[in-house]
């Protein structure tokens, strides 16, 4: 790792060693490309062996749910299915099959910790509003429904670990609902003159 | 806060990192946790967590780049162009409305020149682990990354313990022996030793942005035709293929989302959408006057679509130098679609 780490990303040229934990940058003799580099000693940490794929020698043994011939080496946290080395999936100071694994990162609450997407509906309702907004205000009977709509869903998205504010959603939501209101309006009004004319 | 995080997620209690945050940032915000940190991709219409745990990270690096320099040397060339024509307009009383237009965009590009210039030269900052290296957008300014990266340095050589310059001599020379498989190759053309070269990645959205780099082509000579003849059949069928190209444009980027799209792609699409958007936003400008400002005014203005059938010399003159953009940045995207569909072993 440390060799490819002491290479100027610049002209791929190697660096001298004395560049690396400086703790100020240096320059690149051939390219003047100026950096810093700073490497750990988990660069040269051994790579732990797998565990090995061993069977089961007697039938005290308990066998994992799924693969009945490999001995269980864990019960999942959450069904309790016995599991051997290839099915556990050791997580938040717990054991999982992949199955409650699948179910947990739906969970609102552990789950945020396991989900690493998370989808911004109310930046497309956003998207969908500006330009309407600003240039083609005749495109909102179209727009806004659909807008209103993402916003809700985008207000009740998961926040995710590090919060998301709902502020957004929020003024979307009302701002739509004020336009589908002023449309609507307009509508019942051209309706009762239409009707008054006749 | 971070007791209201823990009721409410039980999860770890985040804060943010010194530079992590800068603002006009949109690639993403970075957070510290007690044992790792956390990036957020703030995409279009998503937001990818990636976690980095200290006992994890090998190596971190940070190299200066001339980007802030070039961006700091166009926009203040377009600031400055587009302040002497406003005002050369203005003062020869040719058109009040496209002097008030071009000072206002002048101001806004010179501000946004002052603004890039405050924030110090660019970066490119990656982290190492022992699987990928990862770049992280947000550190792209020299000393709000240097910040994090000293904060970075502190946490992970808590959990790792630190590594002096003669013990990471010790350890290459160790790791160096006859069993390690080399990282790297020797001998080159010019003498000079390089990485291997990255192995090509699986490009799953060709089809759709090379269209899309087609389409924008043809739409450039349809704005050059406009520009050359103006009438109303001229300006619907360059307005049809902007629509469909920027949809196409758009597929493209969904297409491309959460692919190992090579960076030189996805960087062409984007370029493609922002350069359509502004055609978009000019046509439906003119649209705008279209309706709101009848004639005499419009027809000073050059907006008088719907009386002669002629819209003029102003919007000619914005048809045909869109027209230009497109067209370069279509070859281009173009070009660079083609060099990344040509890589063996795609």
């Amino acid at each position: 790792m440390a060799h490819d780490v002491l290479i100027c990303e610049r002209c791929h040229t190697f660096l001298p060693l004395s560049a690396a934990n400086r703790n100020g940058p240096v320059s690149c003799d051939r390219c003047s490309a100026v950096m810093t580099v700073d490497i750990f000693p988990a660069a040269f940490r051994a790579t732990e062996n797998g565990s090995d794929g061993s069977v089961l020698i007697d039938s005290e043994n308990a066998g994992c749910y799924i693969h009945e011939e490999r001995p269980a080496v864990a019960s999942c946290g959450s069904c309790g299915k016995f599991l051997c080395s290839l099915c556990d999936v050791a997580l938040l100071d717990d054991h999982y099959c992949t199955n409650c694994l699948e179910a947990l990162q739906a969970d609102p609450g552990k789950g945020a910790q396991l989900r690493s997407e998370y989808r911004r509906w109310e930046v497309l309702a956003a998207w969908l509003s500006l330009p309407a907004l600003l240039f083609m205000p005749f495109l909102f009977v179209f727009f806004s429904p659909a807008a209103l709509v993402l916003a809700v869903m985008g207000w009740h998205a998961p926040r995710g670990p590090v919060g998301r504010p709902r502020l957004l959603a929020g003024l979307l939501i009302v701002a739509h609902l004020l336009l589908i209101g002023l449309m609507i309006a307009f509508f019942i009004v051209g309706i009762l003159s239409v009707l008054g004319e006749l | 806060m971070a007791a209201l995080m823990e009721k409410q997620h039980g999860a770890v209690p985040y804060s943010r990192l010194r530079g992590g945050d800068a603002p006009f940032s949109l690639p993403g915000k970075a957070y510290l946790a007690p044992d790792h940190l956390l990036f957020v991709r703030q995409g279009l219409l998503f937001q990818r967590l990636f976690r980095f745990y200290f006992r994890d990270i090998e190596a971190i690096t940070c190299r200066r780049t001339h980007t802030g320099a070039w961006l700091a040397a166009v926009l203040g060339l377009i600031a400055a162009l587009a302040l002497l024509v406003g005002m050369v307009t203005l003062a020869w009383g040719v058109s009040p409305f496209l002097g008030g237009v071009l000072e206002i965009l002048g101001g806004i590009v010179a501000v946004a020149t002052v603004i890039n210039i405050v924030r110090g030269p660019t970066c490119v900052t990656t982290l190492h682990t022992r699987v990928h290296s990862m770049e992280i957008p947000c550190f792209s300014r020299w000393r709000t990354a240097q910040a994090a990266i000293r904060t970075l340095r502190r946490r992970v050589e808590a959990v790792q313990g630190s590594l002096t310059q003669e013990a990471l001599a010790a350890l290459i020379e160790e790791s160096s022996g006859p069993d390690t498989v080399p990282r790297v190759v020797v001998g080159q053309a010019d003498g000079v030793r390089r990485l291997n070269a990255e192995p090509p990645r699986p490009f799953r959205s060709s089809g759709l942005t090379m269209s899309a780099m087609v389409l924008m082509v043809l739409f450039s000579f349809t704005c050059g035709l406009t520009a050359l003849e103006n009438g109303v059949a001229l300006f619907l069928l360059s307005q049809i293929v902007l629509a469909l190209t920027l949809a196409v444009v758009t597929l493209a980027l969904v297409r491309q989302y959460n692919t190992t799209v090579p960076a030189p792609v996805h960087k062409a699409t984007w370029t493609a959408f922002l350069v359509l958007l502004i055609p978009y936003m000019v046509n439906a400008l003119i649209a705008q006057f279209q309706a709101q400002f009848q004639a005499p005014f419009s027809a000073e203005m050059g907006f008088n679509l719907a009386a002669n059938g002629t819209y003029g010399l102003v919007p000619q003159f914005i048809h045909g130098f869109v027209g230009l953009v497109t067209l370069v940045t279509g070859v281009v995207g173009f070009w660079v679609v083609r060099l990344n569909r040509e890589q063996p072993g795609r």
